[in-house]
């Protein structure tokens, strides 16, 4: 417990130290209470950049973290200590009955979450890709260029600070680093308000944020979430400081905290785009996106140098690149966006505010109060406050859940608050029954069994007296596979998933269908054998000219991918082989050579959906006398393939269709062949659920497929591939 | 002379006022416990409050529940712990009376007379069903609204907040009072024409009142269900009440230490469940006919072989 104390506790005091230095390094004074949090916020986003720099060169060690952060953090407590900032001399103080309701509510749930955060992190998203690509750049010391998943293409701000607390202290220090924004969140709220003179409001506000479900479960964990809504935040709070400080250095803080909020996660553009709103000075906000373009920026380079996208794993279509595609770029965003079917419209609210059952997370109930916010328009502050809510609420048409509401909710909260000001007793009755029907044991009594949030407070787990493995297998049925997937698979072996996994603790290589091409290229090969060998043959008859390339092409449409399973070609000798020749398509260039490498089971897929003119092509080195041109493709979508020859350099003409027969292919089984190009590609296991789709055949046909059972629990089998 | 008329109908008022509540505290002691109120407790009072916010059930008055359940606690099972919330109306109801009548000169102590005594019929003839602690609080409402109107500066604001506490707790307590306080909230509007002290003070107030009682329970109907349930008119039960303490006590003498099963009619289940719960009759296994069973309670005088008749009342027999 002492080492991850430490590990949270050195990356929050580095950041609190970093970004102290930068206050005063710009003279922006502020009282004590504001330095603290805003030093806290910025310095996070400057040690983000640091690690990020060192990452680039694969020099992210605990070594070199101690080595300058202890530095670091000395040199700017002794300037504290020289120096320190002056108390608040702000008026209007809340009355003393408020201050008892806010610290008391602020004192027992920041303790639920900081005893959750401490015990083994045990959430999905935070045990599976936040951590995962945590736990590879701890191992490479830096960015782990050779492993691509479209998570580790996200931008990973905060997972810098997670390196950081993971290096020294492990998992759980990550999960209270989050918890740190988390506890800074109210705060930053409280002070907000003390300084528009709402000081009632701002910690009602502060307390509902704080007691709500998903910001709790969230904050509790690895997650980012919480930490976009407490920098996004705080950038609306550095526009309190405009009287006082100079404008160009707080714009520059502003934009600072603007670029850290995408940096965090996509999402978080929006900061910009509202940064500007707030900002009085247009011909100033020059300093603004030069903020924005030092904490962003590096993300966009990242990727634009590593994938040739810079905004990977998305807009495929403008920026193509072998790592991700348009097609499941599209299903991908189409699934997140996914919601359950309400019969009525009133059910949607109420799922997310009361039951958490259909939409992941629960919000509170008193947020079904939330259209009362709308009486905070008739002040400025609320209308300002209420665009933010609105502008921050946009992520959640496009993600299905709760959390991607979270960065909205300070700023609704805020605004609930201005409104329920004047209705005397309101406020606090509002609070203090979010308080109540947000505690755990409250929560049993109404929420979705399934909904996501804290269901306990794990004491023992946090103080080290349950054993790590006994808790985690109890919250995370995939930890099971532990054991067996540590002795069977070699240290960086590759199992193929249809679902993602607690990467974290599984330290193998889990290759997930949906999350790089060669998973979605692997998961078309179980689909090829699994779905019965369903393809036609075209095939053109030639006189035996020289022709020094062929190409297939595209002359339908349609929703479906256009897939080319082989292209086989015949002189008057027999099967000519691909051997140096240069092959090539349009789109997905990258694998060409699927469907001249001889095997039935892979092919060559245009990976969205069909178009006119799409094609694939293969240029001889010297002219062959081409007598029969073959294509295998799936029966649907018959794309009508179009038959052409180079004649010439640069010469294509077609070749009429007089030429051309169709033929069905007798069905093959071609299950133990996709186990072989599975092996081929360095994949020996396998993890499938029940709900997979070969799960069935799998475990009936085993034999067929050449698989053998390793373990089996809670509906999933783990197979190594013979 | 004119002050001392004054002061003697005043303190007539209270003599009346205080009459009225000694046979309120009377009768919520001595009348027998109802089917409905036995219900009430059966499925509202007696499961643990989780219970309760787990699922929608248009009989469950929340507010009228969590008095209950608080007087339960605090006082003990008893017909009278039950009834507090209809004491704690009748004497609310009596105040905001003799408020709206303090101007009258005539007649004004028999208007609370007459209010009074229509409370506790009401109450007698629609027991458990929260009318009369939502009523008075409606009343309440309509008085604080009065004082509002009637200009008294330095409590305005008050009032009107009052107001809306008044009312949404009304609809706490039967949200078939939701209409009666839209209208009145909307008949202070047109009389005030205030538009946004009106929204703050009363509106909102009243809004979270009832909310913060009504959210999770009501969470779990629809749309439907909540259309109806204010629409719904109160329920009556003309018949008065069966007085099954002698049969109880027939039946405790007789089943002393033994664990029995007792059947009985769907309406009488939820009585015997409540007197089981007041004596701690913990043999008692309570099924409903038919049924195989050491004991029948039955709502029918007539009682065949191969029955034995061993406690017969006006309307209910004991019989094994």
């Amino acid at each position: 417990m002492i080492q991850i104390l430490f590990g949270a506790g050195f990356t929050v005091g580095l950041a609190m130290a970093l970004g102290w230095l930068l206050l005063r390094g710009l003279r922006i004074r502020l009282c004590r209470a504001d330095s603290m949090l805003l030093a806290w916020v910025i310095g996070s986003a400057l040690l983000s950049l640091a690690v990020f720099a060192l990452c680039s060169i694969g020099e992210a060690r605990a070594s070199i973290f101690l080595a300058a952060g202890i530095p670091i953090i000395t040199w700017s407590g002794w300037l504290w200590w020289q120096d320190p900032p002056q108390k608040s001399a702000l008026p209007g103080k809340p009355p003393i009955s408020w201050q008892v309701l806010f610290w008391c509510g602020f004192a027992i749930f920041i303790t639920i979450y900081f005893l959750n955060a401490l015990a083994p992190e045990a959430s999905p998203d935070g045990s599976g890709y936040h951590l995962g690509n945590v736990l590879r750049m701890w191992q490479r010391h830096g960015f782990a260029w050779d492993y691509h998943s479209m998570y580790a293409y996200f931008p990973q701000g905060l997972e810098m600070l997670f390196l950081v607390a993971v290096c020294l202290g492990g998992y759980s220090s990550a999960a209270l680093v989050h918890t740190a924004y988390l506890a800074a969140l109210p705060l930053l709220m409280a002070r907000f308000g003390r300084r528009c003179g709402l000081p009632r409001a701002a910690l009602g506000a502060g307390l509902l944020v704080l007691a709500s479900p998903v910001v709790g479960v969230d904050g509790a964990s690895a997650y980012n979430d919480v930490a976009l809504a407490t920098v996004s935040f705080a950038a609306l709070f550095c526009y309190q400081f405009e009287d006082e400080q100079s404008w160009h250095k707080l714009l520059f803080v502003i934009g600072l905290l603007a670029g850290f909020c995408f940096g965090i996660k996509y999402t978080g553009w929006l900061a910009l785009p509202l940064a500007l709103w707030w900002s009085p000075h247009t011909r100033r906000s020059v300093w603004l996106l030069g903020g924005w373009a030092l904490s962003a920026g590096p993300w966009l380079a990242r990727n634009w140098l590593w994938l040739g996208n810079p905004v990977a794993p998305f807009l495929n279509r403008w920026f193509p690149n072998p790592y991700y595609y348009p097609g499941p770029e599209q299903s991908y965003v189409a699934d997140l966006r996914h919601y359950e079917v309400f019969h009525h419209w009133w059910q949607a609210p109420v799922d997310l505010a009361v039951f958490g059952g259909s939409i992941s997370g629960i919000l509170g109930p008193v947020f079904l109060l939330a259209p009362l916010a709308l009486l905070a328009l008739r002040h400025t502050e609320g209308r300002r406050l209420l665009l933010a809510a609105a502008v921050w609420a946009v992520p959640a048409w496009f993600n299905s859940g709760a959390r991607f509401l979270i960065p909205a909710l300070p700023f609704l909260a805020l605004a609930m608050g201005l409104a329920l000001e004047n209705s005397w007793g309101a406020l606090p009755a509002v609070v203090a029954f979010q308080l109540w029907a947000c505690l755990p044991s409250t929560l049993a009594a109404y929420a979705a069994p399934w909904s996501w949030r804290i269901r306990d407070i794990p004491v023992a787990a946090a103080f080290g007296r349950q054993p790590e493995a006994a808790f985690l297998a109890s919250r995370l049925l995939d930890y099971g596979f532990k054991t067996a997937i540590d002795r069977e698979v070699p240290p960086g072996g590759r199992i193929f998933s249809y679902a993602g996994r607690p990467e974290a603790y599984l330290d193998r290589t889990i290759v997930v269908s949906y999350e790089s091409t060669l998973g979605l290229l692997v998961q078309d090969i179980i689909a090829e054998a699994l779905t019965g060998d369903r393809s036609v043959q075209h095939q053109w008859r030639l006189e035996g000219a020289a022709i020094r390339g062929i190409r297939v092409g595209s002359r339908e449409a349609g929703e479906q991918y256009w897939t080319v399973r082989e292209i086989r070609v015949w002189d008057g000798n027999g099967e000519v082989r691909p051997q140096g020749w240069r092959l090539s398509a349009s789109p997905n260039p990258w694998q060409s050579w699927l469907a001249f490498d001889g095997s039935p089971v892979t092919r060559w897929s245009t990976w969205q959906p069909l178009e006119r003119g799409f094609w694939v092509q293969a240029e001889f080195p010297a002219p062959l006398a081409i007598t029969r041109v073959a294509v295998e493709s799936a029966a649907a979508p018959e794309a009508h393939p179009q038959l052409e020859v180079a004649t010439g350099e640069g010469a294509w003409s077609k070749v009429p269709d007089r030429f051309a027969d169709v033929s069905a292919i007798v069905p093959r089984d071609l299950r133990r062949e996709a186990m072989n190009q599975l092996k081929a590609r360095g994949i020996f296991y396998l993890l499938i659920n029940d709900s997979d789709l070969p799960a069935q055949d799998l475990n009936e046909n085993s034999n067929q497929w050449g698989v053998s059972k390793i373990e089996e629990a809670h509906g999933t089998r783990f197979y190594r591939i013979q | 002379m004119e002050t001392g008329f004054t002061a003697s109908s005043e303190r007539l008022r209270w003599l009346m006022i205080g009459a009225l509540l000694a046979v309120g505290l009377w009768l919520v002691a001595w009348l027998p416990i109802a089917g409905t109120e036995a219900y009430g407790f059966v499925h509202f009072v007696r499961p643990p409050l989780r219970d309760l916010l787990g699922g929608f059930d248009p009989a469950n008055h929340v507010l009228n529940t969590v008095l209950m359940k608080r007087a339960v606690g605090v006082l003990r099972l008893s017909a009278f712990s039950l009834r507090v919330p209809a004491i704690l109306g009748l004497a609310l109801f009596l105040w905001a009376v003799a408020g709206l009548v303090s101007g009258w000169r005539r007649g004004g102590l028999a208007a609370i007379a007459l209010a009074g005594a229509a409370y506790l019929g009401m109450e007698y003839v629609a027991p458990a069903s929260a009318l009369g602690l939502a009523l008075a609080l409606w009343t309440c409402a309509a008085q604080f609204a009065m004082a509002y109107l009637e200009g008294n500066q330095r409590d305005e604001l008050r009032n009107l907040n009052l107001v809306g506490i008044c009312l949404g707790l009304s609809m706490a307590a039967n949200f078939g009072f939701l209409i009666p306080s839209m209208a009145l909230a909307l008949v202070l509007l047109l009389a005030t024409r205030r538009w946004i002290p009106w929204v703050e003070r009363v509106m909102v107030t009243a809004a979270v009142s009832a909310f913060l009682f009504l959210v999770l329970p009501f969470s779990h109907a629809s749309a439907r269900q909540l259309v109806a349930l204010a629409l719904r008119p109160p329920r009556l039960s003309l018949r008065a009440p069966e007085d099954l303490t002698g049969l109880i006590a027939t039946l405790r003498t007789q089943t002393r230490g033994k664990t029995v099963r007792i059947a009985a009619s769907a309406d009488l289940v939820p009585v015997l469940e409540f007197y089981q719960a007041r004596f701690r009759e913990g043999g008692w296994r309570i099924v409903e006919v038919p049924g195989p069973a050491d004991y029948y309670v039955l709502d029918r005088p007539a009682v065949q072989a191969p029955f034995r008749t061993v406690y017969r009342g006006r309307m209910v027999v004991l019989a094994r």
